[in-house]
């Protein structure tokens, strides 16, 4: 048999007919994905609520169920009564911009590297310690604070979007880079 | 053309497919893994894009993993390999349209928080991403284009 005539045995595909197999086939794949999904969630190991509450103030105490987040005024109170040691979970550039007076700089993205020398200086674990960031939506203060907390910190609060709000209330603030580095 | 040089350009075309349906295959597979093991590192990371509203972050974990899965599986096996390619294409212009936006918003996708300041210390450099996202997306679309009209219009030409 000639090559030709076994390849005529296959009818071409026209390109609209093309495109509804690619459209069923797209429809298939995602319903087998939603229903893998679902299931695996169900029984797997690490279950995931379908909607949860992504909220600032949510996403801790979904952690460790404990509310975790303070009001900026309350975290200024403990400054002024210098109860509390406030660090800064941004990177060095955005600290050396601003920060809250006095804060330790240990920058979320690289704590592994800074975690050693805050340890160092803050040794009692009972320590009220108060992390921040910028901005509503930045999650690393909340990080950091899950973190200090998971190694032993007792007393870890997260003021949201903290750098911001602190400034805008005429808090005390500072600029430069931190004594040591990060 | 020649009838041997027909079948020697058929024969490329076809190869060029086969290695863009493996490598994009695999690494759909590989990437969707770690992320079907843990949801929570990824529903955190699609949180930090800001775009999805916080209901559908969850449930955007959930599923994306297993869809790019599916999709991995699909293209090395080559059953429903045309519309695996579309979806995937489809996708990767989705994350590609998303880096850009939190780009120029200014975004950093490390943390879900706006900044001006250099993202370079905080995880592998923007430029990376683009780089990344941007092959991918070529890639992809040539072997949706390689699919779906190529090999389609090859059948056309020798059943004529």
């Amino acid at each position: 048999m000639e090559f030709a005539s076994i390849i005529k045995k296959q009818p071409a595909m026209t390109l609209s007919a093309r495109l509804w197999q690619a459209l069923w086939q797209v429809a298939l794949l995602l319903i087998l994905a939603i229903a893998a999904g679902l299931v695996f969630n169900q029984f797997g190991p690490k279950r995931l609520p379908l909607v949860a509450d992504w909220s600032p103030a949510a996403r801790p105490k979904a952690a460790t169920g404990q509310d975790m987040v303070i009001p900026v005024e309350k975290a200024s109170e403990f400054y002024d009564t210098r109860e509390a040691v406030f660090v800064d979970a941004r990177s060095a550039d955005l600290y050396a911009e601003g920060h809250i007076a006095g804060a330790i700089n240990l920058p979320f993205e690289d704590v592994n590297a800074h975690i050693g020398a805050f340890f160092n200086r803050v040794p009692d674990k009972d320590t009220i310690v108060i992390t921040y960031c910028d901005g509503e939506t930045c999650s690393l203060g909340e990080d950091l604070a899950l973190l200090l907390k998971d190694i032993g910190y007792t007393n870890v609060r997260v003021v949201i979007n903290g750098w911001t709000v602190w400034s805008r209330r005429g808090f005390p603030i500072a600029k430069g880079v931190a004594e040591g580095g990060p | 053309m020649s009838f041997s040089a027909h079948l020697k350009g058929v024969g490329v075309s076809r190869m060029i497919t086969l290695v863009l349906r493996l490598g994009l295959g695999g690494m759909f597979v590989y990437a969707s893994l770690h992320k079907i093991i843990d949801p929570q590192d990824f529903a955190k990371s699609i949180y930090n894009y800001q775009i999805l509203p916080d209901q559908l972050i969850n449930l955007a974990a959930l599923i994306l993993p297993w869809l790019e899965l599916f999709l991995g599986l699909a293209l090395i096996g080559g059953v429903g390999a045309l519309g695996a390619a579309a979806c995937c294409h489809g996708l990767l212009w989705v994350f590609f349209l998303a880096l850009v936006y939190n780009q120029v918003r200014g975004l950093n996708i490390h943390c879900g928080c706006f900044t001006n300041a250099t993202l370079s210390a905080e995880g592998p450099p923007m430029a990376w991403y683009f780089l990344r996202d941007t092959s991918l997306l070529i890639a992809s679309g040539v072997l949706l284009w390689l699919l779906a009209v190529r090999n389609a219009s090859e059948k056309t030409l020798e059943t004529s």
